[in-house]
Protein backbone atom coordinates (compact mmCIF):
# COMPACT_ATOMS: atom_id res chain seq x y z
CA UNK A 1 0.00 0.00 0.00
CA UNK A 2 1.57 3.42 -1.00
CA UNK A 3 2.43 6.69 1.07
CA UNK A 4 1.47 10.09 -1.03
CA UNK A 5 4.38 12.08 0.51
CA UNK A 6 2.95 15.95 0.15
CA UNK A 7 5.71 18.34 0.34
CA UNK A 8 4.59 22.28 -0.17
CA UNK A 9 7.61 24.55 -0.30
CA UNK A 10 7.72 28.20 -0.24
CA UNK A 11 11.18 28.87 -0.77
CA UNK A 12 12.35 32.64 -0.69
CA UNK A 13 16.21 32.02 -1.03
CA UNK A 14 18.74 29.64 -2.24
CA UNK A 15 19.92 27.99 1.08
CA UNK A 16 16.12 27.08 1.43
CA UNK A 17 16.08 25.98 -1.52
CA UNK A 18 19.00 23.70 -0.55
CA UNK A 19 17.29 22.82 2.18
CA UNK A 20 14.09 21.50 0.51
CA UNK A 21 16.55 19.71 -1.75
CA UNK A 22 18.31 18.16 0.59
CA UNK A 23 15.04 16.52 2.31
CA UNK A 24 13.59 15.44 -0.60
CA UNK A 25 16.98 13.75 -1.14
CA UNK A 26 16.86 11.85 2.09
CA UNK A 27 13.35 10.81 1.14
CA UNK A 28 14.79 9.55 -2.27
CA UNK A 29 17.90 7.84 -0.16
CA UNK A 30 15.94 6.37 2.67
CA UNK A 31 12.79 4.79 1.44
CA UNK A 32 11.68 2.22 -0.93
CA UNK A 33 11.07 3.49 -4.47
CA UNK A 34 7.73 1.13 -4.63
CA UNK A 35 6.44 2.34 -0.75
CA UNK A 36 5.46 6.42 -1.86
CA UNK A 37 4.91 8.67 -4.33
CA UNK A 38 6.51 12.03 -4.14
CA UNK A 39 4.10 15.19 -4.90
CA UNK A 40 5.89 18.71 -4.44
CA UNK A 41 3.38 21.50 -4.23
CA UNK A 42 6.03 24.41 -5.57
CA UNK A 43 5.20 27.99 -4.09
CA UNK A 44 8.50 29.19 -5.45
CA UNK A 45 7.98 33.09 -5.52
CA UNK A 46 11.21 33.99 -6.98
CA UNK A 47 11.15 33.03 -10.71
CA UNK A 48 15.01 32.50 -10.65
CA UNK A 49 14.84 29.45 -7.85
CA UNK A 50 12.39 27.65 -9.95
CA UNK A 51 14.61 25.50 -12.03
CA UNK A 52 16.82 24.14 -9.05
CA UNK A 53 15.57 20.63 -8.16
CA UNK A 54 17.82 20.39 -11.86
CA UNK A 55 20.91 22.47 -10.26
CA UNK A 56 21.52 20.19 -7.80
CA UNK A 57 25.41 19.97 -7.07
CA UNK A 58 25.25 16.25 -8.70
CA UNK A 59 23.87 15.63 -12.20
CA UNK A 60 22.87 12.06 -11.90
CA UNK A 61 20.70 13.38 -9.24
CA UNK A 62 17.14 13.34 -9.53
CA UNK A 63 13.59 13.14 -8.00
CA UNK A 64 10.93 10.77 -8.84
CA UNK A 65 8.15 13.81 -8.47
CA UNK A 66 5.25 12.71 -9.78
CA UNK A 67 3.36 15.70 -9.85
CA UNK A 68 4.87 19.38 -9.11
CA UNK A 69 2.31 21.61 -9.10
CA UNK A 70 3.21 25.07 -9.38
CA UNK A 71 1.20 28.16 -7.25
CA UNK A 72 1.29 31.23 -9.47
CA UNK A 73 0.58 32.69 -6.09
CA UNK A 74 1.25 32.63 -2.43
CA UNK A 75 -1.59 30.23 -1.78
CA UNK A 76 -0.71 28.90 1.56
CA UNK A 77 0.31 25.84 3.21
CA UNK A 78 -3.08 24.81 4.46
CA UNK A 79 -4.30 25.35 0.61
CA UNK A 80 -1.42 23.60 -0.49
CA UNK A 81 -1.83 20.63 1.44
CA UNK A 82 -5.19 20.35 0.26
CA UNK A 83 -4.01 20.37 -3.62
CA UNK A 84 -1.73 17.61 -2.69
CA UNK A 85 -4.39 15.48 -0.89
CA UNK A 86 -5.95 15.74 -3.91
CA UNK A 87 -3.23 14.91 -6.59
CA UNK A 88 -2.64 11.83 -4.33
CA UNK A 89 -3.23 8.49 -4.84
CA UNK A 90 -1.54 6.57 -1.74
CA UNK A 91 -3.70 4.84 0.60
CA UNK A 92 -1.47 7.11 3.21
CA UNK A 93 -0.68 10.16 3.09
CA UNK A 94 2.05 12.13 4.59
CA UNK A 95 2.34 15.93 5.53
CA UNK A 96 5.97 17.16 5.28
CA UNK A 97 7.31 19.94 5.91
CA UNK A 98 10.25 20.47 3.44
CA UNK A 99 12.66 21.17 6.38
CA UNK A 100 12.70 17.56 8.02
CA UNK A 101 15.21 15.14 7.52
CA UNK A 102 14.36 11.80 7.40
CA UNK A 103 16.24 8.23 8.19
CA UNK A 104 16.37 4.96 7.17
CA UNK A 105 13.43 2.79 7.29
CA UNK A 106 11.29 5.82 8.64
CA UNK A 107 8.12 5.10 6.72
CA UNK A 108 7.23 1.73 7.01
CA UNK A 109 8.01 1.78 10.88
CA UNK A 110 5.65 4.65 11.10
CA UNK A 111 3.02 2.94 8.78
CA UNK A 112 3.30 0.01 11.53
CA UNK A 113 1.39 2.00 14.07
CA UNK A 114 -2.03 2.75 11.10
CA UNK A 115 -1.67 -0.93 10.25
CA UNK A 116 -1.72 -2.11 13.48
CA UNK A 117 -4.39 0.10 14.51
CA UNK A 118 -1.95 1.62 16.98
CA UNK A 119 -3.35 5.16 16.46
CA UNK A 120 -5.17 7.39 13.09
CA UNK A 121 -2.23 10.21 13.23
CA UNK A 122 1.17 9.06 13.25
CA UNK A 123 3.74 11.68 13.94
CA UNK A 124 7.89 10.72 14.57
CA UNK A 125 10.16 12.05 17.62
CA UNK A 126 11.40 15.65 16.13
CA UNK A 127 12.57 17.21 19.49
CA UNK A 128 16.27 17.18 20.28
CA UNK A 129 16.91 14.67 23.49
CA UNK A 130 20.11 13.53 24.65
CA UNK A 131 21.87 10.85 23.60
CA UNK A 132 21.00 8.50 26.60
CA UNK A 133 17.51 8.55 25.63
CA UNK A 134 18.07 8.48 21.82
CA UNK A 135 19.84 4.83 22.78
CA UNK A 136 17.42 3.81 24.90
CA UNK A 137 14.89 4.26 22.00
CA UNK A 138 17.06 2.55 19.88
CA UNK A 139 17.70 -0.30 21.86
CA UNK A 140 13.78 -1.59 22.34
CA UNK A 141 12.03 -3.88 20.16
CA UNK A 142 8.59 -2.43 18.31
CA UNK A 143 6.58 -4.43 21.00
CA UNK A 144 8.46 -2.36 23.39
CA UNK A 145 8.68 0.87 22.10
CA UNK A 146 5.41 1.09 20.82
CA UNK A 147 3.96 1.57 24.28
CA UNK A 148 6.39 5.15 24.42
CA UNK A 149 5.47 8.56 23.62
CA UNK A 150 7.83 11.10 21.56
CA UNK A 151 7.62 14.75 21.37
CA UNK A 152 5.08 15.77 19.16
CA UNK A 153 5.64 18.88 16.70
CA UNK A 154 4.28 19.63 13.30
CA UNK A 155 6.73 18.60 10.76
CA UNK A 156 5.11 15.52 9.89
CA UNK A 157 1.92 13.25 9.99
CA UNK A 158 0.89 10.04 8.89
CA UNK A 159 -2.77 9.20 8.40
CA UNK A 160 -4.55 6.96 6.32
CA UNK A 161 -6.50 8.27 3.00
CA UNK A 162 -10.41 7.12 3.87
CA UNK A 163 -9.57 9.02 7.36
CA UNK A 164 -8.58 12.43 5.67
CA UNK A 165 -11.64 12.10 3.12
CA UNK A 166 -13.72 11.79 6.35
CA UNK A 167 -12.85 15.40 7.55
CA UNK A 168 -13.10 18.31 5.48
CA UNK A 169 -9.50 18.77 4.73
CA UNK A 170 -7.11 21.74 6.09
CA UNK A 171 -8.39 24.66 6.81
CA UNK A 172 -7.53 27.32 4.37
CA UNK A 173 -7.78 30.56 6.48
CA UNK A 174 -4.92 29.34 7.84
CA UNK A 175 -2.12 30.01 5.73
CA UNK A 176 0.90 30.23 7.73
CA UNK A 177 0.16 30.04 11.43
CA UNK A 178 -1.40 26.87 13.62
CA UNK A 179 -2.21 24.98 10.40
CA UNK A 180 -1.26 21.65 11.91
CA UNK A 181 -3.20 22.82 15.01
CA UNK A 182 -5.90 23.55 13.25
CA UNK A 183 -5.59 20.69 10.82
CA UNK A 184 -4.45 17.43 13.30
CA UNK A 185 -5.63 18.83 16.80
CA UNK A 186 -9.28 20.46 15.76
CA UNK A 187 -10.51 19.29 12.49
CA UNK A 188 -8.90 15.74 13.03
CA UNK A 189 -9.00 14.87 16.87
CA UNK A 190 -11.27 16.79 18.39
CA UNK A 191 -14.16 16.89 15.66
CA UNK A 192 -13.21 13.40 14.05
CA UNK A 193 -12.27 11.13 17.06
CA UNK A 194 -8.48 10.19 15.22
CA UNK A 195 -6.38 9.60 17.50
CA UNK A 196 -2.87 11.12 17.46
CA UNK A 197 0.65 9.05 18.25
CA UNK A 198 3.91 10.40 18.30
CA UNK A 199 6.28 7.33 18.39
CA UNK A 200 9.88 7.41 19.33
CA UNK A 201 10.12 4.43 17.06
CA UNK A 202 11.18 7.05 14.17
CA UNK A 203 13.30 9.74 14.83
CA UNK A 204 13.51 12.43 12.29
CA UNK A 205 15.30 15.76 12.50
CA UNK A 206 13.65 18.87 11.83
CA UNK A 207 15.37 21.95 11.61
CA UNK A 208 11.72 23.78 12.51
CA UNK A 209 10.04 27.09 11.29
CA UNK A 210 10.96 26.60 7.15
CA UNK A 211 7.23 27.36 6.59
CA UNK A 212 6.65 30.38 8.80
CA UNK A 213 10.68 32.04 9.21
CA UNK A 214 11.70 34.80 6.69
CA UNK A 215 8.03 35.61 6.35
CA UNK A 216 8.79 38.29 9.67
CA UNK A 217 6.57 40.89 8.92
CA UNK A 218 4.18 38.92 6.73
CA UNK A 219 4.04 36.58 9.53
CA UNK A 220 3.50 39.03 12.36
CA UNK A 221 0.98 40.41 10.46
CA UNK A 222 -0.33 36.96 9.74
CA UNK A 223 0.04 35.33 13.16
CA UNK A 224 -2.29 38.40 14.51
CA UNK A 225 -5.69 37.56 12.15
CA UNK A 226 -4.71 33.96 12.32
CA UNK A 227 -4.68 34.34 16.59
CA UNK A 228 -8.23 35.91 16.69
CA UNK A 229 -9.50 33.93 13.62
CA UNK A 230 -7.96 30.92 15.54
CA UNK A 231 -10.21 32.11 18.92
CA UNK A 232 -13.26 32.75 16.64
CA UNK A 233 -13.18 29.75 14.91
CA UNK A 234 -11.89 26.68 17.39
CA UNK A 235 -11.76 28.05 20.83
CA UNK B 1 39.55 5.74 24.38
CA UNK B 2 40.62 8.06 21.88
CA UNK B 3 38.39 11.35 21.52
CA UNK B 4 37.96 13.18 18.45
CA UNK B 5 37.61 17.10 18.53
CA UNK B 6 34.81 18.21 16.70
CA UNK B 7 35.02 21.56 14.91
CA UNK B 8 32.10 23.77 13.88
CA UNK B 9 32.43 27.26 12.45
CA UNK B 10 29.95 28.78 12.03
CA UNK B 11 28.48 32.47 10.23
CA UNK B 12 25.14 32.64 10.84
CA UNK B 13 22.85 35.96 10.00
CA UNK B 14 19.81 34.92 9.97
CA UNK B 15 17.51 32.87 12.56
CA UNK B 16 16.90 30.26 9.77
CA UNK B 17 20.31 30.15 9.05
CA UNK B 18 20.94 29.87 13.27
CA UNK B 19 18.07 27.14 13.11
CA UNK B 20 19.94 25.15 11.19
CA UNK B 21 23.45 25.39 12.87
CA UNK B 22 20.95 24.20 15.83
CA UNK B 23 19.79 21.40 13.94
CA UNK B 24 23.13 20.27 13.10
CA UNK B 25 24.89 20.40 17.01
CA UNK B 26 21.14 18.44 17.74
CA UNK B 27 21.84 15.38 15.45
CA UNK B 28 25.82 15.09 16.86
CA UNK B 29 24.42 15.33 20.66
CA UNK B 30 21.49 12.63 19.50
CA UNK B 31 23.58 10.39 17.47
CA UNK B 32 27.31 10.44 19.46
CA UNK B 33 28.40 8.85 22.06
CA UNK B 34 29.48 12.08 25.09
CA UNK B 35 32.73 10.26 25.75
CA UNK B 36 33.78 10.13 22.27
CA UNK B 37 34.36 13.67 21.44
CA UNK B 38 34.76 17.27 22.53
CA UNK B 39 32.40 20.07 20.93
CA UNK B 40 34.26 22.65 19.51
CA UNK B 41 32.11 26.04 18.04
CA UNK B 42 33.63 28.81 16.33
CA UNK B 43 31.07 31.07 16.04
CA UNK B 44 31.26 33.93 14.19
CA UNK B 45 27.12 34.78 14.12
CA UNK B 46 26.21 38.36 13.38
CA UNK B 47 26.30 40.97 16.06
CA UNK B 48 22.52 41.48 17.37
CA UNK B 49 20.88 38.27 15.76
CA UNK B 50 19.31 36.08 18.74
CA UNK B 51 21.56 33.30 20.18
CA UNK B 52 18.46 30.75 20.19
CA UNK B 53 18.29 28.35 20.09
CA UNK B 54 20.85 27.25 20.81
CA UNK B 55 21.00 27.70 24.27
CA UNK B 56 17.71 27.99 25.04
CA UNK B 57 15.34 25.76 23.88
CA UNK B 58 17.43 23.08 23.09
CA UNK B 59 19.46 22.54 26.52
CA UNK B 60 20.69 19.00 25.52
CA UNK B 61 23.63 20.37 23.18
CA UNK B 62 27.04 20.78 25.04
CA UNK B 63 29.01 22.60 23.33
CA UNK B 64 32.79 22.39 25.50
CA UNK B 65 34.31 25.48 24.01
CA UNK B 66 32.50 28.11 22.31
CA UNK B 67 34.84 30.41 20.80
CA UNK B 68 33.58 33.78 19.36
CA UNK B 69 36.00 35.81 17.44
CA UNK B 70 35.17 39.46 17.45
CA UNK B 71 35.21 39.76 13.56
CA UNK B 72 34.61 37.60 10.49
CA UNK B 73 37.83 36.16 10.11
CA UNK B 74 36.46 33.04 7.48
CA UNK B 75 36.02 29.42 7.26
CA UNK B 76 39.80 28.42 6.97
CA UNK B 77 40.89 30.76 10.00
CA UNK B 78 37.92 29.67 12.14
CA UNK B 79 39.02 25.77 11.58
CA UNK B 80 42.37 26.70 12.36
CA UNK B 81 41.34 28.12 15.62
CA UNK B 82 38.96 25.53 16.41
CA UNK B 83 42.13 23.04 16.28
CA UNK B 84 44.34 25.45 18.32
CA UNK B 85 41.86 25.00 20.89
CA UNK B 86 41.32 21.49 20.86
CA UNK B 87 42.26 19.37 24.49
CA UNK B 88 45.36 17.54 24.43
CA UNK B 89 43.77 14.34 25.26
CA UNK B 90 42.31 14.25 21.94
CA UNK B 91 43.44 12.25 19.16
CA UNK B 92 41.29 13.22 16.50
CA UNK B 93 40.05 16.19 14.30
CA UNK B 94 36.84 16.24 12.63
CA UNK B 95 36.18 20.05 10.49
CA UNK B 96 32.90 19.37 9.53
CA UNK B 97 30.48 22.42 8.24
CA UNK B 98 27.40 23.97 10.50
CA UNK B 99 25.10 22.58 7.46
CA UNK B 100 25.72 19.01 8.01
CA UNK B 101 23.55 16.04 9.66
CA UNK B 102 24.99 13.11 10.71
CA UNK B 103 23.47 9.93 11.97
CA UNK B 104 23.62 6.94 14.16
CA UNK B 105 27.60 5.21 13.94
CA UNK B 106 29.04 8.46 11.83
CA UNK B 107 32.32 9.15 14.22
CA UNK B 108 32.71 5.24 15.04
CA UNK B 109 32.47 4.07 11.14
CA UNK B 110 34.76 7.19 10.37
CA UNK B 111 37.53 6.73 12.75
CA UNK B 112 37.65 2.93 12.06
CA UNK B 113 39.19 3.48 8.93
CA UNK B 114 41.67 5.27 10.52
CA UNK B 115 42.31 3.34 13.60
CA UNK B 116 42.99 0.31 11.52
CA UNK B 117 45.20 2.66 9.86
CA UNK B 118 43.46 2.12 5.98
CA UNK B 119 43.87 5.99 5.52
CA UNK B 120 45.11 9.08 7.28
CA UNK B 121 42.10 11.22 6.00
CA UNK B 122 38.47 10.00 5.14
CA UNK B 123 35.26 11.71 4.17
CA UNK B 124 31.48 10.34 4.39
CA UNK B 125 29.53 10.18 1.41
CA UNK B 126 27.42 13.92 1.09
CA UNK B 127 26.43 14.06 -2.03
CA UNK B 128 22.63 13.30 -3.06
CA UNK B 129 22.26 9.11 -4.59
CA UNK B 130 18.98 7.83 -5.36
CA UNK B 131 17.45 4.51 -2.81
CA UNK B 132 19.75 1.42 -5.14
CA UNK B 133 23.06 2.98 -4.49
CA UNK B 134 22.08 3.58 -0.72
CA UNK B 135 21.63 -0.21 -0.52
CA UNK B 136 24.23 -1.31 -2.74
CA UNK B 137 26.53 1.15 -0.36
CA UNK B 138 25.15 -0.62 2.40
CA UNK B 139 26.50 -3.77 1.47
CA UNK B 140 29.47 -2.72 0.38
CA UNK B 141 33.03 -3.91 1.74
CA UNK B 142 35.35 -0.67 3.09
CA UNK B 143 37.44 -0.62 -0.11
CA UNK B 144 34.10 1.03 -2.05
CA UNK B 145 34.21 4.43 -2.94
CA UNK B 146 31.80 7.43 -2.04
CA UNK B 147 31.17 10.74 -3.33
CA UNK B 148 32.67 13.58 -1.18
CA UNK B 149 31.86 16.84 -0.51
CA UNK B 150 33.24 20.30 1.39
CA UNK B 151 30.99 19.23 4.55
CA UNK B 152 33.38 17.27 6.82
CA UNK B 153 36.52 15.57 6.88
CA UNK B 154 38.44 13.44 10.04
CA UNK B 155 41.93 13.07 10.11
CA UNK B 156 44.53 12.76 12.84
CA UNK B 157 46.39 16.08 14.94
CA UNK B 158 49.42 14.75 13.56
CA UNK B 159 48.22 14.27 9.71
CA UNK B 160 46.95 18.12 10.15
CA UNK B 161 49.71 19.46 11.94
CA UNK B 162 51.59 17.78 8.87
CA UNK B 163 49.23 19.28 6.18
CA UNK B 164 50.19 22.66 7.96
CA UNK B 165 46.03 23.12 8.52
CA UNK B 166 43.63 25.58 6.57
CA UNK B 167 45.16 27.94 4.08
CA UNK B 168 43.46 31.09 6.02
CA UNK B 169 43.84 33.36 2.77
CA UNK B 170 40.82 31.49 1.91
CA UNK B 171 37.46 32.66 3.76
CA UNK B 172 34.96 30.51 2.00
CA UNK B 173 34.33 29.10 -1.56
CA UNK B 174 37.66 27.73 -2.24
CA UNK B 175 38.47 27.13 1.48
CA UNK B 176 37.88 23.58 1.09
CA UNK B 177 39.74 23.23 -2.63
CA UNK B 178 42.57 24.57 -0.88
CA UNK B 179 43.08 22.64 2.02
CA UNK B 180 42.78 19.53 -0.02
CA UNK B 181 45.88 20.62 -1.78
CA UNK B 182 47.26 20.66 1.90
CA UNK B 183 46.64 17.01 2.37
CA UNK B 184 49.56 14.53 1.77
CA UNK B 185 49.02 10.35 2.99
CA UNK B 186 46.12 8.59 2.22
CA UNK B 187 43.00 9.56 1.22
CA UNK B 188 39.07 8.34 1.43
CA UNK B 189 35.60 8.89 0.65
CA UNK B 190 34.11 5.89 2.02
CA UNK B 191 30.48 5.07 0.90
CA UNK B 192 30.13 3.28 4.74
CA UNK B 193 29.36 6.32 6.36
CA UNK B 194 26.49 8.88 4.83
CA UNK B 195 25.41 11.91 5.82
CA UNK B 196 23.11 15.16 4.79
CA UNK B 197 24.54 17.84 3.97
CA UNK B 198 22.35 20.54 2.76
CA UNK B 199 25.27 22.39 1.01
CA UNK B 200 26.27 25.96 0.92
CA UNK B 201 24.22 26.75 4.03
CA UNK B 202 28.08 28.06 5.42
CA UNK B 203 28.55 29.82 2.37
CA UNK B 204 25.60 31.43 1.51
CA UNK B 205 25.32 33.29 4.82
CA UNK B 206 27.43 35.75 3.67
CA UNK B 207 25.78 39.38 1.98
CA UNK B 208 26.54 39.17 -1.86
CA UNK B 209 29.02 41.71 -1.82
CA UNK B 210 31.30 39.62 0.84
CA UNK B 211 30.48 36.73 -1.43
CA UNK B 212 31.11 38.21 -4.53
CA UNK B 213 34.31 40.00 -2.94
CA UNK B 214 35.34 36.31 -1.71
CA UNK B 215 34.99 34.92 -5.23
CA UNK B 216 37.22 37.47 -7.15
CA UNK B 217 39.94 37.30 -4.56
CA UNK B 218 40.12 34.08 -4.09
CA UNK B 219 39.51 32.93 -7.20
CA UNK B 220 42.76 34.30 -8.36
CA UNK B 221 44.59 33.60 -5.06
CA UNK B 222 43.79 29.23 -6.14
CA UNK B 223 44.48 29.75 -9.96
CA UNK B 224 47.85 30.88 -8.82
CA UNK B 225 48.13 28.04 -6.82
CA UNK B 226 46.91 25.59 -10.02
CA UNK B 227 50.28 26.06 -11.16
CA UNK B 228 52.09 24.78 -9.03
CA UNK B 229 50.53 21.21 -9.33
CA UNK B 230 49.54 18.38 -6.83
CA UNK B 231 47.81 15.31 -6.49
CA UNK B 232 45.53 14.53 -3.79
CA UNK B 233 46.55 10.81 -3.32
CA UNK B 234 42.92 9.21 -3.08
CA UNK B 235 42.99 5.32 -2.43
CA UNK B 236 42.16 3.52 -5.50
Amino acid sequence: MKTSIIICPHDQSLVWRNITIACLGNIERYTDREDYELIVIDQNPIARLSSEYERTPNAAFHFNIIDKYEAVEDIGYSAANNIGAKYATGDYLCFMHNDVFVWDKWLPKLRSYLEEDIGDIISPHQRLLGREQIKRWLGMSHQEISGERGLYDAGMNLMRRKDYDKTPGWDEDFKIRFPETVFITKICQDRHGLRIISTPEVIITHICGLITKGRDEHNRIEGEEAALMYKKKYQ
Amino acid sequence: MNKTSIIIPAYDTTRLQRWITSACLGNIAKYTERDEYELIFVDQRKEGLVPCPLNERFQKIDIDKWLKPKENIGCSAAMNLGAKNTSKNTEYLCFMHNDVLVWEGWLKTLRSFIEEDYCDVIFPTQSNYDRNDIKLMEKGDRHMRGNDDAGLILTTKEHFKESGGWDERFKTIYMEAAFRRRLSGRVHCTAKCVITHICCGTLWAWSDEEEAEAYSTEALIFNALGQEKKKINYLK
